[in-house]
């Protein structure tokens, strides 16, 4: 377990969020062509990097599971005003709940991020049809995620993305 | 990051008079170094050290960049008419005796303009003696500008500076040759802490079985070595710790440039076992270019900008920051 953690750069006492947010940053900061990582490691490196990073997040998410239903976490318990939902789950809704937990109207972060209503509302709903194409989409989610004072909303919007991804190839 | 700032950091036209230190301390030595030519280097340099001479502290920089040097030029001063090459050529002189002041009040330079050709790499006594002298100026703060590369050179003033600070540019080039900087500084620095701990025969035993012990990065071999003998790899990490530099993503243009800096710490964190600050990025910003062009300094042409505010933030939090004195 604790080299897992370390695997994936979080504190041992993690809660399964903070697990997912760090495998996906970390999978971002390790994919082929990533410009912080791509002169530090040969393609084998690379690659027994990412197997670690995959091992780690399925050992942790299948171990935390199991955990999560005795004690409580420590996201649980500090987060008391975020919205109990899983970004995971659902970024789109999880934006949407903590604006409404800071009793912000869509026109404010409009004003805040000069993203139009609309594409607020098509975030919020996750009406992926309706978004721009990713390049752009992660600008906007990083921006509204700010506006909304989201401690990482680079990781925010790679969720968000991620949900993108497998929306389309569902589809 | 920029818009949060209050907008009531003008910097008024008349500076505030020197304040006397309270302790006759040493003064605090900034390095600005991260491998790649153009990334700013030099521009952000002289503008730190504007913000604190504003702010009324006896700065000096020291103009490193031999071959190349030009933060005269980027403070206002064409023709310094003493240098770094007056330190060597003249006997009896004294770093303080080539400190030129600057149209900047509390600004003092120290060039390295028509240095000496064969100076672009000083003997290691010349690097010594302007690092003794260095140590003992009478001033709060002193700015490095290193230059481009990773030359020994280059790597020593920046393991002496009480704050290191890389720059770099959201380009794979600029990445590449921090990277190689920061591996550079890092290998010196461990060379030196091999050899005040006696390790070097632990440290040639596990380097010979590098595959064997998966060694990939720095932070391999430290780990490597604690599992052998702990003590003397807890003393090994202890000697690496005061290695701590702090970064700056200039001339950023996206949203998703904003995004390297966040990753290329946890990436040191990873690969060498150090902890990078992040500072901040600074967005890429035509006054400051226009005040290259203009020969002034972009914190007092532009003190309003984009690159001055930004810079401006990131220059304070690191001067309030405490530093280990000597």
């Amino acid at each position: 377990m604790e080299r897992h953690f370390q695997t994936l750069g979080i504190p041992p006492d993690a809660g399964i969020l903070e697990v997912k947010r760090a495998y996906l940053r970390m999978k971002n900061l390790y994919a082929e062509g990533s410009l912080a990582t791509y002169t530090l490691l040969d393609d084998e490196e690379r690659r027994s990097k990412i197997e670690a990073i995959e091992e780690a997040y399925q050992a942790l998410s299948h171990g935390l599971a199991q955990r999560s239903l005795s004690p409580p976490f420590r996201e649980e318990q500090e987060g008391a005003g975020h919205p109990p939902l899983d970004p995971a789950d659902s970024p789109g809704l999880f934006l949407k709940r903590l604006r409404e937990s800071q009793g912000l109207p869509r026109s404010e972060i409009a004003s805040r991020t000069k993203i139009s209503t609309t594409t607020i509302d098509c975030i919020e709903k996750e009406r992926f049809n309706h978004l721009p194409a990713p390049v752009y989409l992660r600008g906007f989610i990083h921006e509204y995620a700010r506006a909304l004072g989201y401690p990482d909303p680079a990781g925010l919007a790679s969720l968000f993305l991620e949900r993108f991804r497998q929306q389309s190839s569902d589809t | 990051m920029h818009h949060s700032l209050p907008l009531t950091t003008e910097t008024t036209p008349s500076a505030p008079l020197p304040t006397p230190s309270v302790t006759a301390a040493t003064p605090r030595i900034w390095a600005v170094g991260g491998g790649k030519g153009g990334v700013g280097k030099s521009v952000i340099t002289a503008n730190m050290a504007v913000v604190l001479a504003r702010e009324g502290k006896r700065c000096v920089i020291l103009d490193a960049d031999l071959g190349g040097a030009n933060i005269h030029t980027l403070v206002g001063l064409p023709n310094p008419k003493t240098t770094l090459s007056d330190l060597f050529s003249r006997r009896g002189m004294k770093l303080e005796d080539i400190m030129v002041p600057t149209p900047v009040p509390n600004l003092q330079l120290i060039s390295g303009s028509r240095a000496l050709m064969e100076m672009a790499n000083p003997k290691h006594v010349q690097k010594e003696k302007i690092i003794r002298q260095l140590f003992s100026l009478d001033v709060d703060h002193i700015f490095i500008d290193l230059g481009a590369g990773s030359a020994f050179n280059a790597l020593d003033f920046f393991l002496a500076a009480d704050t290191q600070v890389m720059v770099v540019v959201p380009t794979p080039t600029s990445v590449e040759n921090a990277y190689h900087f920061l591996k550079a500084v890092y290998y010196r620095k461990l060379k030196k802490a091999i050899q005040t701990l006696g390790a070097q025969r632990l440290v040639d035993r596990a380097m010979g079985e590098k595959m064997l012990r998966g060694i990939r990065s720095p932070r391999d071999l430290i780990a490597s070595i604690s599992r052998e003998n702990p003590p003397l790899g807890a003393s090994l990490a202890a000697e690496m710790s005061p290695l701590a530099p702090a970064l700056i993503v200039n001339q950023i243009r996206t949203e998703e440039e904003m995004d390297l800096g966040p990753q290329m710490k946890i990436a040191c964190r990873d690969f060498f076992g150090l902890e990078v600050e992040f500072l901040g990025c600074i967005r890429n910003d035509d006054r400051a270019y226009n005040a290259v062009r203009m020969k002034r300094p972009a914190m007092e042409a532009y003190p309003q900008s984009s690159f001055s505010l930004a810079l401006r933030e990131i220059t304070r939090k690191l001067a309030a920051a405490p530093f280990g004195g000597r």
